[in-house]
């Protein structure tokens, strides 16, 4: 995939490069608000006729805009239409009226359908213009915080059900604000800052703490660690993570023996040098891979937790800071608070 | 009663709110899309007849309708009729008296119409016909309801700019408020109160109406 944009509004200007290998399907796109991203949005959903769009992602050409629909703040449900007219209009011109139902019951909208589009909350809003997106059939689609005003769980949900309803028919552009969402889905990203790219690459080259300038910008510091859904009982996952137990308080539909990833952001982490009995959380142990400045008071401690990666943060003035040298077996405590995905 | 003039009337004022639309429409609209800083000039030009007293409207549209001057001649060679003082230049008139009538709500509506609507539907298949109907209509109505309903009112309560041009010619150009003013010149009150009492009458039901319609139609547009 590559692509190129061009804009400008007013005083802001737009010079967007993308890249990704060939198979990226999802695409992720972090920055700062006002860093461009709903700008760079726009300009591929066509809607800005001045921008330039260059670019290829597989055989979509991104120039034409066709088949592309954008799902944002700037595409307003239809205001004289109650929600299933909305829905059956979009569907009966892109000849998709057989797939309402099941993508009525993906965007969970069946409980909207009479209702006027004025008495629609935020999420719900989101939901319904998901569908009436879906109902388009695009070969492009272009999420720009559309999952914001739903609660995690319902999130985390449809994300899942969309992955496997748009399969390889349908690449995904999506903007969040939400590095969770970004990691559930995508497996390329890109850091937009003042309407240029800053990093762009696989996720797992982006959250990797070897990029810690890019870090402290845009990205937080956060580990994936791969694991084994081991069990899964009243709203506590236990997954196994190098062997170890971790007891994670988030409720996640994955089978028992699946693969699941554990978000882990730097700051949750408390580190040790020496096992601590008394601490009644979990524990992964590791060696110190690296250190260095993270920022003016802070390190970043890159631990190897049996072959994955772990980054931690400590406090560089802490005269425990010294124990810490490479090679240096430590014990990273953290509460089970975290996201499963 | 004078049912002549009241039909006159009706007749002038349909007709005038018809192709005030088919003209006020597509002006409107290029306005609220038109971003220069001749806008103000145009918008002033639009709104004059607003201020100025109908005399003075009707007093140039005289000059404009006599045979001697280019519209008057060019009116002439294409009916073979002159035409001041005839319904025509009566219709042709009201139509320019009525404009800023017609055109500041349907302006007001088309402001307020974002054009992220018709650039959503438009991204999501809609063909033109569609985006229309479904769209852009219900979003305008309305407007469109007001500003029929203003310029439609206007035109039956105009007096000044008929008197100036059209005279007095009954069923040619004796309207209602000319009616009026003629019984009440030959001190014939009787006559006089009746058309009175209907155009008040009929104007205020019709003010009513077009108010009424607006509380209640007025659709919400808080779906962004």
């Amino acid at each position: 995939m590559e692509c190129h944009v061009r804009g400008q509004a007013g005083e802001f200007y737009l010079d967007v490069v993308l890249s990704a290998t060939a198979e990226c399907a999802w695409f992720g796109l972090v920055g700062h608000s006002g860093a461009g991203k709903s700008t760079l949005l726009q300009a591929l959903a066509g809607f800005d006729p001045s921008a330039k769009v260059q670019g290829q992602w597989q055989d979509i050409d991104l120039s034409s805009a066709r088949n592309t629909v954008l799902v944002s703040a700037q595409t307003p449900l239809f205001p004289a239409l109650n929600v299933a007219d909305n829905l059956e209009l979009v569907a009966r011109y892109n000849q998709q009226l057989t797939n309402i139902a099941a993508i009525v019951a993906l965007c969970e909208c069946e409980a909207l359908l009479l209702r006027h589009t004025t008495e629609l909350s935020g999420g719900e809003l989101q939901r319904v213009k998901l569908a009436r997106a879906l109902l388009a059939n695009p070969r492009l689609l272009l999420l720009d915080e559309s999952f914001g005003a739903m609660d995690r769980a319902l999130r985390f949900r449809i994300l899942k059900k969309l992955r496997v309803f748009l399969g390889q028919h349908t690449r995904v552009l999506m903007v969040s604000h939400d590095i969770n969402e970004i990691i559930l889905c995508c497996d390329h990203l890109a850091v937009i800052e003042n309407g240029g790219t800053v990093a762009c690459g696989a996720l797992s080259e982006l959250l990797n703490p070897e990029h810690s300038d890019l870090s402290t910008t845009v990205l937080p510091l956060i580990s994936v660690l791969q694991g084994v859904m081991w069990e899964n009982k009243g709203g506590v996952s236990r997954v196994l993570i190098d062997q170890t137990d971790v007891r994670v308080s988030d409720e996640s539909d994955a089978q028992s023996g699946s693969p699941i990833r554990l978000l882990l952001p730097a700051e949750a982490i408390t580190l040790a040098t020496e096992q601590c009995e008394a601490l009644q959380t979990n524990c992964l142990k590791g060696r110190v891979m690296a250190l260095r400045a993270y920022s003016a008071t802070q390190n970043v401690v890159i631990i190897d937790c049996g072959g994955q990666r772990l980054s931690a943060l400590v406090d560089n003035y802490n005269p425990q800071c010294e124990l810490l040298s490479v090679g240096r077996r430590v014990w990273a405590y953290f509460s089970g608070q975290q996201t499963l995905v | 009663m004078e049912f002549p003039a009241i039909w006159l009337t009706l007749k002038l004022a349909g007709l005038s709110t018809l192709l005030l639309m088919l003209v006020a429409i597509p002006v409107s609209w290029w306005l609220s899309r038109w971003n220069s800083r001749f806008k103000a000039v145009v918008q002033a030009c639009v709104a004059l007849p607003l201020v100025l007293p109908p005399t003075v409207l009707g007093f140039y549209l005289l000059l404009a309708f006599a045979p001697d001057s280019m519209v008057g001649e060019l009116w002439l060679t294409m009916t073979g009729e002159r035409l001041a003082f005839t319904f025509e230049a009566l219709v042709l008139g009201s139509v320019i008296y009525s404009f800023p009538f017609a055109v500041q709500p349907l302006y007001a509506s088309f402001c307020q119409f974002h054009p992220h609507y018709l650039q959503t539907a438009k991204m999501l298949n809609l063909p033109w016909s569609a985006r229309l109907a479904k769209v852009w209509l219900p979003a305008i109505k309305p407007g469109l309801l007001i500003a029929a309903g203003l310029s439609f009112a206007h035109t039956v309560g105009e007096f000044g700019v008929v008197l100036m041009i059209g005279g007095n010619i009954p069923g040619q150009t004796r309207v209602v408020s000319i009616a009026l003013f003629d019984h009440v010149e030959s001190l014939n009150y009787g006559s006089a109160h009746q058309l009175a009492a209907t155009l008040l009458i009929f104007s205020l039901c019709l003010l009513m109406a077009l108010y009424w319609l607006q509380g209640r139609r007025r659709l919400k547009w808080n779906v962004m």
